[in-house]
């Protein structure tokens, strides 16, 4: 059992995997591993319209591909979208006679899991929606897709072959850096608190340049985004670790780890995750060398016995304009305009209208509200079951030359109603889900 | 006049349709305050615009920080929401408005 072992993150979200800093990585660091995200609550969404597969990994990856082949470094990603074992058949097929071996792990979404719906609700499973309470009747007739989200063991699994790349579908995030720690380290199920570290690690490092600077409340003038330091990590075997960044911008100091740490979790004692219950409050964070923060402790519960599940489902459609005011009074005319979309214009079949002024209060700065503003942006959005209904509500909130100063048509303007494909949290009994790993290479698929 | 932002940074992100609030004090000196005056309550009052509720409030005493949950911040959340800020990286700006007083 190696002593350490070294991980990265070259990408914490389909749109940050542009920036080739794998290739970065594999050419100019020490890591063995390297994870990139491509799935988020959002991203599923949009996947359930398109063909499963993440269609901008192809294209990232064949950038690296060569570099990765010649190198030691695995990289584990969740590009295999909503189905990861298709996926990885494109990709051999799209990046043609390549020395490359892929495992995908397959089995908690699309058809997969949609085929057992059924099954699972004569058994008494409930699905109600986890946030709110609801009953899954209200969405029954709509669902669309459904994905649970699986942990790290599978993914140590397909480690144990020798191979390039792992194709995940919806794992969480810490498991693509949990999994090598599984693998390496042969961490067991009841090795709580290893386990609960190398979550916090794998937290840390998820979101990518989250956690080196980028999105940064406190030092943001500072930040260097040219040549953006990615977070590397050096996990001990009990699971503690050092964090340090691949490149000269960014910044790693105390600071970026607490915020990234704090970052999408709910209660800091009971990280749920499908492998462990990790506490964030157990550990100690001290910055021990410029851009270099060591992690200690951190203690873990059992894992828990449901997974939780998101299913995607058709909920109507969406439209949403806007409209430029200039000073004088650029509010005052703007609030003039929603007044008479809200009181005046038809809203028969809309299910909910939303009206923000965007430079006043688009994003939620209650105690900060000038009114001599220069220019406002008046938007409406609103939503409905019936595309023609937002189609008409929409032409009538064009005021043109009826009101003063007024450019209807700015450019982020989306008049053409789209669907919406929402998201339904719940939770399924672990057993729920067989998990499917498969290998392969431009010769062909092992089972 | 003190604002949140003056003793704390801050991030925000969502699940679903629940934001959360990631509040670190700058100095640990500042933990203390936060805790006292920056209760789930006030904060359920200064989003009450935006967000139904509740609010719940998680200590990090290892990272000087706390935890802000807000059930119902955005909507309906995610696609379904019609916001322009519809994942709520906004929250992480509006929460260091708060007026925490003489400090």
């Amino acid at each position: 059992m190696p002593e350490n072992i070294k991980l990265g993150c070259a990408a914490g979200s389909a749109n940050d995997a542009k920036w080739g800093v794998a290739k970065e990585m594999i050419n100019r660091t020490d890591v063995e591993y390297i994870g990139m995200d491509y799935l988020a609550e959002l991203w599923m969404q949009q996947l359930s319209q398109q063909n499963y597969v993440v269609e901008e990994f192809v294209d990232h990856l064949r950038e690296f591909v060569d570099d990765l082949i010649d190198s030691n470094v695995t990289l584990i990603t969740n590009a295999g979208g909503l189905n990861p074992e298709r996926s990885a058949k494109a990709i051999l097929e799209e990046l043609g006679e390549k020395d490359l071996r892929i495992a995908s792990i397959s089995g908690e979404s699309g058809d997969y899991m949609l085929s057992k719906l059924p099954d699972l609700r004569e058994q008494g499973v409930e699905f109600s929606n986890m946030d709110t309470g609801e009953g899954f009747e209200k969405i029954e007739d709509d669902v669309v897709n459904m994905v649970t989200y699986i942990g790290a063991f599978p993914i140590a699994e397909a480690l144990s072959e020798d191979v390039d790349i792992v194709l995940a579908g919806r794992c969480t995030d810490s498991a693509l850096y949990v999994g090598p720690m599984i693998y390496e380290f042969g961490w067991q199920r009841d090795d709580v608190d290893e386990l609960a570290r190398g979550v916090i690690a794998g937290h840390i490092l998820e979101c990518g340049p989250h956690a080196t600077g980028g999105h940064y409340e406190y030092g943001w003038r500072d930040i260097d985004y040219e040549d953006m330091g990615y977070p590397l990590a050096k996990v001990s075997s009990n699971g503690e670790f050092v964090l340090t960044k691949h490149n000269t911008g960014g910044e790693l100091n105390l600071r970026t780890v607490k915020e990234q740490l704090l970052y999408e979790i709910h209660d800091p004692t009971k990280y749920l995750t499908p492998d462990v219950v990790a506490d964030f409050t157990t550990i100690s964070v001290e910055e021990t060398g410029d851009q270099e923060v060591t992690v200690t402790g951190g203690t873990g519960k059992p894992r828990p016995d449901t997974l939780k599940t998101g299913i995607l489902y058709e909920d109507g459609y969406k439209a949403e304009t806007s409209t430029l005011y200039s000073w004088p009074d650029a509010l005052g005319k703007a609030q003039k305009h929603s007044q008479f979309v809200n009181q005046e214009c038809d809203q028969s079949g809309l299910e909910q209208v939303r009206t923000e002024f965007l430079g006043y209060n688009g994003s939620h700065v209650p105690n900060v509200k000038p009114t001599d503003l220069p220019e406002v942006i008046v938007r409406f959005a609103a939503k409905s079951d019936d595309p023609d209904a937002l189609r008409k509500f929409i032409s009538k909130t064009h005021l043109n030359l009826r009101a003063p100063g007024t450019e209807h048509n700015t450019h982020f303007s989306n008049y053409e109603p789209e669907p919406i494909i929402s998201w339904w949290p719940c939770l399924i009994p672990r057993d729920a889900v067989e998990l499917d790993i498969n290998f392969h290479t431009p010769k062909g698929v092992e089972h | 006049m003190v604002l949140l932002r003056d003793i704390a940074h801050c991030r925000s992100g969502d699940k679903g349709d629940v934001v959360n609030i990631g509040v670190i004090a700058t100095e640990p000196e500042y933990y203390e305050i936060i805790e006292e005056r920056v209760t789930a309550d006030k904060v359920e009052k200064h989003f009450e615009e935006m967000c139904t509720g509740p609010v719940e409030r998680y200590p990090l005493p290892n990272l000087h920080a706390f935890n802000y949950v807000l059930q119902g911040a955005l909507d309906g959340g995610g696609q379904r929401s019609l916001r322009i800020d519809q994942i709520g990286k906004g929250y992480a700006g509006g929460i260091q408005s708060i007026d925490i007083g003489d400090i």
